[in-house]
Order: structure tokens, then C-alpha cells, then sequence
């Protein structure tokens, strides 16, 4: 159908993406939005044994057994303390074997869904931040300062997440 | 390929393994009138269907066999070993052409010539080869049709669609063209004076017929295949157009609305024209007594049919009633708070219900391993052949049902311990003779289930295996020292192990590029295990221990630390609470002293470094596999419960010991314990 | 009226129906079939009810520009009497 063809080139065109905000101790950090398939309240997970501490078990979402990751503690700190606001973030994440495979990540609060545009967006420095630079795909000017958005491709690497 | 092709694959599939069941049974067993019918029916399906995607080289090659078959039916001609060897080689080269058609590949040069070739056998094999010896090449469909032989008839056929004729979802126009395979339409009328006016037409109902004369050598049976799949959907008459009673019982049966005998004049039937020239002769001759209306032989008793089901499906579905499983566990949560015991009663019935539900669909994933398992006895034959070897090979137990996906993943390496057996373990005839057994090597395929298990068993008579050379070449490669302590059985599971075949050069039946070790991983990725046991001079017994099926299990519930996990149910011989008692004879913490049985413990807790527990209460639970046996030491038991298996999925895959997970009824999960994995790390500790 | 799918089956034999009850309504049924390359048994003794109720009404009824698929199951099914197509 013409119209939305048209739509979509518009679209494409545009320079400027989505993303996912949310605090992790109190940092505020993003994924691009296509990558959150969706964010439920956090809720019981099962430990399975033998793993990282920050593999922190399974959860159910609707019916699947999903992984999860305790972000702040991925990141290197401490275990995520629980409160009423804490989330799972389920992640579409593709794995080397091309193969989806869901993910959920631990955060503290979801901040807000917002649009970062492509001029805005930096490289990511080679040192200096808090969290180990591999975790970050760019860094994007954000109202008053940088925010990190976070490449969940090496965050999540199934490899390293599986490695006992 | 789309998915009328992918339909077609899987028929042709079906119908070939029908085939070649059939005719392994009478290689076996002699001739017999069943097995040639269903040797028939499955070449005429094949070309029928074959004819549909006008793929005609397979339609004139199984139009070529299928009338030696009739032949045979007919007895016109005898079957011979050569002709069942025949029609074997007919078989899979039926498979080539298909493929080759399917794919829109060209058939190699050899196997069209082969084609060809057996084309010309199976002509040279007819009653009535010699008068047509010189028309042996791939020729078309219409020339082989006009190879005729004595039955030609003139049938008359008269059909109507049932109402519910379009949802059998056959096509009618195409069963016509049908028909020009067999033979040729001398007339075709259509019955369209049943169709309502379009304000009154249900669209979907079908309202239709023919009537039609057809000129053919096929024998009634053929004809009446042409609606196999839709007899139930259909008005048929078949017969021959000369039969007068037949002609008048279907004219008098015709309504006013359709005034068949007035249509079918016009059109000139001449067995209605006939008909009237002899009835105008005798009008003056007292009707005779009404004839009894003879009306077509159904295709006998409505009998059970099976469909072809995308599994997914049924594992959708089974998601599905897990789901209102859980969703019906809150409900029971529920009413327990509002104390309202109908409710309470009411979701108590709901959840006997739905777990019969599941129990149901879970079955439908149960097959009879004869079905599949009937395809080694030609492999076997093959092998047999090839290694001039004689073999006498047995399938017992082929009523065992298994999980469909797990019979299929088991096929293979099945298939290769069989060629391992016939290939290294059966003698050569002579050699047997000269040891005083009989020159038939036996090569048995047993299974049988056994504690919630399926065991399938493969053994033969042969030489044993070479436990020396075994030694030797594990020493070699470094997989055992040579100080070594092992039993004869240790060192003859050690053929499981990687890079060691003991076939000193890979011969062409079992080498293939596989060992040993890939079937046992194929089959330790069905949750299976696989046992060799062994004696020199007198045979080899592979011993496969499967699980009923993959997706679904009686579990028992416990706890350890703060996670909850799943034994399989039917490995559980007892639970025991861990005393002071027991306790106090705890020899170093490994070992309790169980009726004089020693069994080793595996703590959970500690086994899988979890630190706290809250629970005192220490309880075992005594697991059995195979042989082994285990103590599994838990905080606490909660019961059974009927588990679906799902998979942890990648991130969870090192994790040793653990299979999978399921959702408990409050939506928490539970992980589920591998205890083949967990008996092997304790007895490798 | 012009028949845009291209394969008419029982599956659109409901929908069909409806579009030729409106159609039902104008003094001539004309039907372009330029697009339809196939169809099934369904459809055509929709089209025979149709060719009915205009015979029965004096109305005319006609099938357009049938495409050599269309014809050749036409003439496979032996619904050109029937349908008024001339092979």
C-alpha cells in the first residue's frame, strides 16, 4: 500500500532513535527501545546453581523460562537491593549463533522512553567511566549531560554469561 | 517448498516405507494377499499423487510397476525373490525421481539409465511381455496407458458431492483428471440442477455431480481409489456400464429435479440409450420383482484414521494447558481465602479435568516403534548383502510406544549400531559353521519398557567384541593408562569413547564418518544413556535406556536451599528421612548403610555450593538408574507433580546436572535434576 | 464488476457470495475474471446459482475476459454449459 511505503522511507530518513531510560544505582543508562521486548515489575526468581552471582536465576514471563541479570551487579557492584520500583527489562538479544534468545536485566527504575537524536550521539571513551567501556555502544548528550546507552550485545554475551 | 510439495515428500515417504515394509514381510514370511494389495496401493497413491504435480518420469515409472503388480495381484504372474529384489530397487528409485522432480534437480546419468532398466524388467516380468518388448523405453503416460491388456470395460459413474463434500478439502475437478491416467472419458455430464438460486445457495455446500463414462483396463478398485479420500463425502455408484439392474436402480432412484434418465438420453449414454431399445422390446413383459438395490461396497467400516500434525501444535497446546493450570491454581488460592468451598470444588474439578486434558495430548506424541523400526529390516538386508553375511534379524516388542521426536532422533544411531553389529560382529558364514553355530547370524532388536524407561536392546551372536585391541588402542590414545584397573565391561564402554574405533581400516557399511561416540551423544541428547556389554564367542548386547518423552514428566517436588527442584518421578525408589540414626552410621559423609546396601549420597546443597538452608530436616531420596543407584539429600519434599519440560536455554547449558525447568502451579519454577548426569558425576568422583 | 483475487476458493466462497448478492441487484451481472487464475468447484456453482437467479430474472449474465487457467478448468470440469462459456 503506497501511503505507508511512503511512511516508512520518512522514517528511515529521520536521524533519530528511541530509547529506553532507566536508573541503575542511581545512574541514568539506555537501550535502544527496539531492543526492550517488554518490562515487567520484578518478581520471584529461581536461582540456578553453579552460576555468575550476577545470573541471578529464572523467572517466568507468560509461560517462558527467562534468564536473568542483575545489572548493578554485571556492572561490577553489589546486588540490586529490591524495592517497589525495581524491573526486569526483557531484552531481545541475538546471540552468535544469529539465534533470539530473551533475556531479562535487572535495573532499579524505569526513567522514561525517549528520542535521541543521531547528532547527539558520541563515541564511547576508551576509559574513564565508571562501568567497563565494552558495556557501552555511545554515549548521547541527554538535557544537561551524557548518558551512557549500554550495548547490551557484550553485557549479555551468552558465551561469557554461561562460562562457569 | 511450499506446503502441497512438502505433503507430497511426506506421503511419498509414507508410502514408500509401506512398501518396503510389505515387501520385507514377504522376503521374509512368502507371499501374501495383503501385502501385495498394500505393495499395490501405495504405487498406485504415489502415482496418483505424482500425476497431480504432473511430475510424470515418477508417474510412467510407477504406472510401469503398478501394473506388474496388478499382474501379481491378479495372479497372472508369480512373485519371485528377483521380482521382490526388483521392486526393492523400483523403490528407491521411485525416491529418486521424486526427489529429482521435487527439487528440480535432473536426474544423474546412471540412475536415469537405471530408471530405464527397470523400467524394462518390469515389462519383461508381465504376462504379457513378449508382445510388447519393443516399446521398453521411458515412454509418456499416454502410451503406457494404451499398453493394454484384457479388462478393458466401459464403466458407468455416477456421482454426487455430499453437502459437506468441500470441507473433506479434496478438489473434485482435480479427481477428474484422475481418471485420464486410468483410462479415458468417453462422457462427462455435469449435475448442476441442484444448485439453488444465488439467494438461496449456502455457499460452502457443495451441490453437485457427474455422471460420466469411462473406458478403462482398471480393475473397480482402481476407480473406487480415485475417491479414497473422500468416500464419506460422496454419492458413488461404479459399474460396469452394461450392467442393466445397476442402470435402472440409479434412473429410478433419480428425483424429479434432476430427471437423470431425460439428461443422460441427451447426452447420449449409450447404455441408456440401450437400455431403453431393450425396454421398449419387453415393455409388455411383466415387471419382474423389484431388484434389490445393489449399492456400492463401502470402503468397509468407518476405520480410525491418523493425521498428520505439525508438533508444534501440540507443544502449543500443551503451553496452553499449563497455563489454565496455573491460572486455575489461583483460582483454588482464591476461593481458599474466601473459604467458598463450591468454588473450591469447582476449580478442584477443573484441574482433574485439565490434567486429563494433557495426559491426552501428551499421547498423541506416542508412536509404536514398530513403525519406524520396521525400515532396519531392509538396511539389514542391504548390509547383510553387501558383506555377503546371513543374517536373521528380529524386531520384538515393535508395539512399545515412544515419543515421536524421540524415535526419530534414535533412528540413526540405531541404524549404525545394526550396521556395526552385521559389519564387525556376525562372522562370515563358513567361519560360523566351523565354530559350530549355525551360518544365520541372529541380530535381535528388542524393546520394552522398564521403570519409566523404554529400553531398547541390540544384540547378536556374533564374535564379541575385541577387548585387546580395545585396551590397546585406548592405551594408545591415551584415554586410559596402562596400569589401569578396569572390568571387562569398563573396558568395553570404552568404544563410546572419542576417537576410538576399533575397525582397523573404516570399511564402507559402518564407517561413514561416525563412531561410536556420536551415537552415544545423539543418544545422551535424548536424556538416554547406552550400555555395552560383551563376551567373546558368543555376541554383543547394546542396551539404550530412553525417556518416554521429551517434553513431559511425573515429577516429585523438593527443596534445597532456597530453589526448588524436580526429580523424575520414576527413578525414585524411596524417600528417608536422614535421622540421627542413619546418621551416626553416615560412613564419612558419602555413604548410608541401606538394608545392607551401601549407598552413596550426593548432598545438593553442597554439590551445587549453595550455602544456606534453613531446614534441619534432612531427607533422601533414593534414586535408581539403570544399575545405580543414589541417595540425593534435600531440605524437603512436597509431592508429585506432573512437570513440563522446558529449557533453561543457552545461558544455563554448562550448568551439569540440571535438564531443564518447569512452572509450578504458583507460577515460581522449579529446575529439574538430570539424574543420569548426577550419577555419573558421583561415580566419576 | 472486476474480481480482484487471484485464486478463488471455498475459503473466499462466503465473501463472494455477499459481493454477488449486491451485484444481484443491478440489471445486468457481469463479471471480468481478468484476474482469477484459478478456481475451485465452489466458486463455480456459485457462478452457476448466479446464471440461474439472472435466467429466472431476465437479466443478463456474463463472464469477462477468462484467462486460459481459468478456461482450461473450465473445460476440465465440464461446467461450460453450465456457466454459458463458450470453450
Amino acid at each position: 500500500m503506497p501511503i505507508s511505503e511512503n511512511g516508512l522511507k520518512k522514517d528511515t530518513k529521520n536521524k533519530q532513535e528511541q530509547y529506553l531510560l532507566f536508573l541503575v544505582g542511581d545512574v541514568l543508562y539506555a537501550i535502544e527501545a527496539l531492543k526492550a521486548r517488554e518490562i515487567v515489575e520484578y518478581t520471584s526468581i529461581t536461582k540456578v546453581p553453579m552460576m555468575h552471582p550476577y545470573v541471578k536465576g529464572v523467572t517466568n514471563i507468560r509461560g517462558s523460562i527467562v534468564p536473568v541479570v542483575d545489572l548493578y551487579e554485571r556492572f561490577g557492584f553489589s546486588e540490586t537491593i529490591v524495592g517497589d520500583k525495581t524491573s526486569i527489562v526483557v531484552v531481545n538479544h541475538i546471540d552468535a549463533d544469529d539465534e533470539a534468545v530473551q533475556i531479562g536485566i535487572i535495573i532499579d527504575e524505569i526513567y522514561e522512553v525517549d528520542v535521541i537524536e543521531n547528532e547527539h550521539l558520541k563515541e564511547a571513551p576508551k576509559f574513564g567511566s565508571k562501568i567497563n567501556p565494552d558495556f557501552i555502544l555511545k554515549m548521547a548528550k541527554y538535557k544537561d549531560g551524557y548518558i551512557s546507552i549500554l550495548n547490551t550485545d557484550t553485557i549479555l554475551d551468552i558465551e561469557e554469561l554461561s562460562n562457569l | 517448498m511450499n506446503a502441497d510439495l512438502e505433503l507430497f515428500c511426506d506421503d511419498v515417504d509414507e508410502q514408500l516405507t509401506f512398501m518396503e515394509n510389505a515387501l520385507i514381510s514377504m522376503q521374509e514370511n512368502g507371499e501374501d494377499e495383503e501385502s501385495i494389495g498394500a505393495l499395490f496401493r501405495s504405487m498406485h497413491t504415489i502415482k496418483g499423487t505424482a500425476g497431480m504435480f504432473e511430475f510424470n518420469a515418477v508417474v510412467s515409472f510407477a504406472h510401469t510397476a503398478e501394473n506388474l503388480l496388478s499382474e501379481v495381484r491378479d495372479g497372472k504372474v508369480a512373485l519371485t525373490e528377483d521380482m521382490i529384489d526388483t521392486f526393492l530397487e523400483v523403490k528407491d528409485y521411485v525416491q529418486k525421481l521424486v526427489d529429482s522432480a521435487v527439487n528440480e534437480t535432473p536426474l544423474a546419468d546412471a540412475d536415469t539409465q537405471k530408471v530405464a532398466e527397470l523400467m524394462k524388467i518390469l515389462k519383461s516380468m508381465l504376462s504379457t511381455a513378449s508382445t510388447d518388448e519393443s516399446s521398453a523405453e521411458v515412454d509418456s503416460v499416454e502410451e503406457l496407458s494404451d499398453d493394454a491388456d484384457s479388462g478393458e470395460a466401459l464403466w458407468h459413474i455416477s456421482i454426487r458431492l455430499k453437502p459437506s463434500f468441500f470441507t473433506s478439502g479434496m478438489d473434485i475437478i482435480n479427481m477428474l483428471s484422475f481418471f485420464t491416467l486410468l483410462g479415458e472419458l468417453k462422457k462427462v455430464v455435469f449435475i448442476d440442477r441442484h444448485i439453488p438460486n444465488i439467494e438461496e445457495i449456502n455457499p460452502t455446500q457443495a451441490y453437485v455431480g457427474y455422471e460420466i463414462l469411462f473406458f478403462t483396463d482398471s480393475p473397480y478398485v482402481e476407480i473406487e481409489e480415485i475417491f479414497e479420500f473422500v468416500i464419506d463425502d460422496v454419492e458413488l455408484h461404479i459399474f460396469k456400464a452394461n450392467d442393466e439392474d445397476m442402470l435402472k436402480a440409479l434412473l429410478e432412484n433419480s428425483d424429479a429435479v434432476e430427471d437423470l434418465e431425460e439428461l443422460l438420453t441427451k447426452n447420449a449414454f449409450e447404455n441408456v440409450l440401450a437400455l431403453q431399445e431393450v425396454s421398449k422390446q419387453v415393455e409388455e413383459v411383466p415387471k419382474k420383482e423389484a431388484t434389490i438395490q445393489k449399492t456400492i461396497p463401502k470402503k468397509q467400516e468407518k476405520k480410525s484414521f491418523s493425521l498428520r500434525v505439525d508438533s508444534s501444535k501440540i507443544d502449543q497446546l500443551i503451553n496452553q494447558i499449563s497455563e489454565m493450570v496455573i491460572a486455575n491454581a489461583k483460582v483454588s488460592q482464591r476461593a481458599a481465602v474466601f473459604k467458598d468451598n463450591e468454588l473450591n470444588e469447582a476449580a478442584t474439578i477443573l484441574s482433574d479435568m485439565l490434567e486429563e486434558v494433557r495426559t491426552g495430548v501428551m499421547n498423541i506424541r506416542m508412536v509404536q516403534v514398530g513403525d519406524s523400526f520396521n525400515k532396519f529390516k531392509r538396511i539389514v538386508h542391504d548390509v547383510a548383502k553387501k558383506v555377503n553375511k546371513e543374517i536373521d534379524f528380529e524386531i520384538i516388542g515393535g508395539e512399545t510406544e515412544l515419543d515421536k521426536m524421540v524415535v526419530e532422533k534414535i533412528s540413526d544411531p540405531l541404524m549404525h549400531m545394526l550396521r556395526n553389529s552385521i559389519d564387525h560382529g556376525i562372522e562370515m558364514p563358513d567361519e560360523r559353521e566351523a565354530l559350530g553355530k549355525s551360518r544365520e547370524g541372529r541380530v535381535t532388536l528388542k524393546t520394552y519398557p522398564d521403570a519409566g524407561t523404554i529400553v531398547i536392546e541390540i544384540s547378536d551372536d556374533g564374535k564379541g567384541l575385541p577387548k585387546e585391541k580395545i585396551l590397546e588402542k585406548a592405551i594408545a590414545n591415551g584415554i586410559i593408562n596402562e596400569n589401569h584397573n578396569l572390568s571387562d565391561k569398563d573396558i568395553y564402554n570404552l568404544i563410546f569413547a572419542a576417537g576410538l574405533s576399533t575397525a582397523e581400516e573404516v570399511s564402507d557399511i559402518s564407517g561413514r564418518g561416525v563412531g561410536m561416540d556420536v551415537v552415544k551423544r545423539n543418544i545422551e541428547s535424548l536424556r538416554g544413556m547406552v550400555e555395552i556389554d560383551s563376551r567373546p564367542g558368543e555376541g554383543s548386547l547394546f542396551t539404550i535406556r530412553l525417556p518416554l518423552t521429551l517434553a513431559i514428566i511425573d515429577g516429585f517436588l523438593v527443596q534445597s536451599g532456597n530453589t526448588k527442584y524436580i526429580i523424575p518421578l520414576e527413578m525414585i525408589q524411596e524417600c528417608l528421612e536422614l535421622d540421627d540414626h542413619y546418621k551416626e552410621e553416615m560412613a564419612g559423609d558419602e555413604f548410608i548403610n541401606l538394608r545392607d546396601y551401601m549407598l552413596p549420597l550426593l548432598d545438593i546443597r553442597s554439590n551445587f555450593n549453595e550455602i544456606d538452608s534453613k531446614s534441619k530436616r534432612e531427607n533422601v531420596v533414593v534414586v535408581r538408574y539403570g544399575e545405580y543407584k543414589m541417595g540425593l539429600m534435600v531440605d524437603e519434599l512436597f509431592g508429585e507433580f506432573q512437570t513440563v519440560i522446558k529449557p533453561l536455554g543457552k545461558v544455563f547449558e554448562n550448568v551439569a546436572g540440571i535438564s531443564g525447568g518447569t512452572i509450578l502451579g504458583s507460577g515460581e519454577i522449579a529446575l529439574i535434576f538430570d539424574i543420569p548426569k548426577l550419577i555419573e558425576e558421583k561415580i566419576k568422583n | 464488476m472486476i474480481l480482484e483475487q487471484e485464486e478463488l476458493n471455498i475459503y473466499e466462497v462466503e465473501k463472494l457470495h455477499q459481493v454477488l448478492l449486491e451485484l444481484f441487484k443491478e440489471d445486468a451481472v457481469i463479471i471480468d475474471l481478468q484476474n482469477v487464475r484459478k478456481l475451485d468447484m465452489s466458486v463455480i456453482q456459485l457462478f452457476v446459482a448466479m446464471k440461474k437467479s439472472c435466467e429466472e430474472n431476465s437479466k443478463k449474465f456474463e463472464l469477462l475476459n477468462i484467462n486460459p487457467e481459468v478456461l482450461e478448468i473450465i473445460k476440465n470440469s465440464v461446467t461450460q454449459d453450465a456457466l454459458g462459456v463458450r470453450l
